[in-house]
């Protein structure tokens, strides 16, 4: 009993803890106008992963920092107007609990969450970002999603490893209700549009440990407060996006060839919008760049070591690429691997029966920039095991290419509820009319 | 109009209950509640067999050790290091933790493995708490 009502405690003061900075009420009102409970939530929340990504480089108290965390919303509450929307709120809460509670019955960590684990240990006994050198696992691997478990396990009543994962169901519950947050659909519909989303992108495997629905959320906010800012042309929504860029960046090596696709899409979507490219987003492209080659500096600097693919990843030379033999005997493989892996990421089915049933000449031009990121995300992956004179690629392409589609998949609920909902709306005037 | 709205509150509670399902919720609560943590580890990693938790537990807390030990497991599983491992505690390198080895116990004060020579603290099954000898 008491494990559960910790996590209720735990469900709660994450929803507690992403009340601040930003709150409905007048003081913040230039810049919350058009944000809805869970947008601001969000936009908290990318403040709050960027405070906390920068004190991980230090050594502190992780349970004072979480007393200041619980007192900062309190000061929301002195100023007058208070609004939040509870209906979302409790569906966030009611989801996150949920799904915390089949962690906490089925608690085992799987195959890399058992090396991840060895970071959050580190973190968790208040050591810093530095004293990864000394602990096992691998050194070139970033920390932010460890951190942030460590940080919660730290400060939950009961001293259980499972219980810092909870930021990970929270994080990946938010993105899901925040994609279908944004249009005013009854709460019937929207519930039944979440169910349909989880049962499509959950993989119980994938919360045991890896950081996987960390970047899967992450990149979900990144492209939410992209297509925010493009509708409403205010550079405030870019300040998420460029705050989610950074903490993705510091959760999985591969988000910096996911922030570069996004980065395409960018472009690529002005371009087919018809839209003039603004000085902001020229800001967004540099900023971008100089968060990647950070972090690499960061990591050359602190432990003179650079991510260049998994251990012993080296790439075969030109002559070899480009010899028919070696084509046919590889392509084949690569391609068979993903075509396996993109039935098992279940969203990739609803994206392309959405993009076959659903898609009109009308929506074609908003649908088209994803499918450019598709496109770079399957070919950077079939190159990554096209490229390597490992010899052990196809069990590495046979563990890994599933979870680097995830990663990305949660991008697609965003136009597949596009799309769901413009056909649901649009049945709605024409059985009224 | 009393109708529609029984009507749509009868499908909202359809439709939680349904994501209740989904996630087994049910027999995880009932799960969690009645079991306590360790039972739930046994469970999902085994006593001895296969990731040892239960056996590394009992090692832990009956030699109230403050260090690190290395633990070898002879199946193709992960490591069952991290189960108590302290990144403010070195590591003793004299003492190590065999999972689901099939030692010769015949003389539990020579025991020998990878080429080094141990003496038997504490076993159960194939999963042994070892000290390494002096040379």
């Amino acid at each position: 009993m008491t494990e559960i009502l910790n996590l209720l405690f735990l469900t709660f003061i994450l929803l507690w803890i992403c009340q601040f900075p930003l709150c409905k009420n007048d003081f913040y009102k230039p810049i919350t106008q058009n944000l809805n409970t869970l947008e601001l939530m969000s936009f908290n929340l990318s403040i709050i992963l960027t405070v906390l990504l920068i004190l991980s480089f230090w050594t502190f108290n992780l349970n004072h920092l979480f007393w200041i965390l619980i007192f900062l919303p309190l000061l929301n509450l002195i100023k007058k107007k208070y609004q939040i929307n509870l209906a979302q709120l409790l569906l966030l809460a009611f989801s996150t609990f949920v799904t915390i509670i089949y962690i906490a019955a089925n608690l085992k960590l799987e195959w890399d969450g058992q090396l991840w684990i060895f970071k959050t240990i580190n973190f968790y006994n208040e050591n810093n970002f530095n004293n990864l050198s000394n602990i096992p696992g691998f050194i070139t691997y970033p920390h932010l999603g460890t951190f942030i478990w460590a940080f919660i396990w730290k400060n939950s009543f009961i001293d259980h490893e499972y219980t810092g994962r909870i930021f990970y169901v929270f994080s990946y519950c938010l993105s899901l209700i925040l994609v279908i947050s944004e249009k005013k659909l009854e709460l019937t519909h929207k519930l039944l549009l979440l169910i349909i989303f989880f049962i499509f992108s959950i993989d119980y495997y994938l919360l045991g440990g890896y950081q996987e629905y960390l970047v899967f959320s992450f990149l979900i906010f990144i492209f939410y407060f992209y297509h925010k800012y493009f509708i409403y042309s205010k550079s405030t929504y870019l300040i998420p996006v460029i705050l989610f860029i950074n903490a993705a960046l510091w959760i999985k090596n591969e988000a910096s060839i996911f922030v570069i696709f996004f980065l395409v899409y960018i472009a690529s979507h002005h371009v087919l919008k018809k839209r003039k490219i603004k000085i902001e987003i020229v800001y967004l492209f540099i900023v971008s760049f100089i968060l990647i080659f950070l972090k690499y500096i960061i990591f050359y600097k602190y432990f003179n070591a650079i991510n260049t693919g998994w251990d012993g990843y080296n790439i075969n030379p030109l002559k070899t690429l480009f010899s028919f033999t070696y084509f046919f005997e590889r392509a084949y493989f690569i391609f068979f691997s993903i075509f396996v892996s993109l039935i098992k990421c279940k969203i990739y089915l609803l994206f392309f029966l959405s993009v076959i049933f659903l898609s009109t000449k009308n929506n074609f031009k908003s649908l088209l920039p994803y499918l450019i990121f598709f496109i770079l995300n399957i070919t950077f992956i079939s190159l990554i095991y096209y490229c390597t004179n490992n010899a052990d690629w196809k069990t590495y392409m046979a563990t890994t290419v599933d979870r680097l589609l995830i990663q990305t998949s949660g991008i697609y609920l965003i136009i597949i509820y596009e799309l769901i909902t413009f056909n649901i709306l649009k049945n709605d005037k024409t059985t009224n009319q | 109009m009393i109708k529609n709205i029984k009507k749509k509150n009868f499908l909202f509670f359809l439709l939680v209950l349904l994501f209740l399902i989904i996630n087994n919720f049910f027999y995880n609560l009932y799960y969690v509640f009645k079991s306590d943590f360790t039972d739930r580890m046994i469970f999902h990693y085994g006593y001895c067999y296969k990731n040892g938790f239960g056996f590394i537990e009992d090692i832990y807390k009956k030699y109230n050790i403050e260090y690190n030990i290395k633990t070898y497991n002879n199946l193709t599983t992960p490591d069952s290091d991290w189960f108590f491992y302290n990144s403010n505690f070195a590591e003793n390198k004299n003492k190590i933790i065999l999972l689901n080895y099939n030692l010769d116990l015949s003389d539990p004060n020579f025991i020998e493995f990878r080429s080094q020579k141990y003496k038997l603290i504490h076993n159960f099954e194939n999963c042994y708490y070892l000290e390494k000898l002096n040379d």
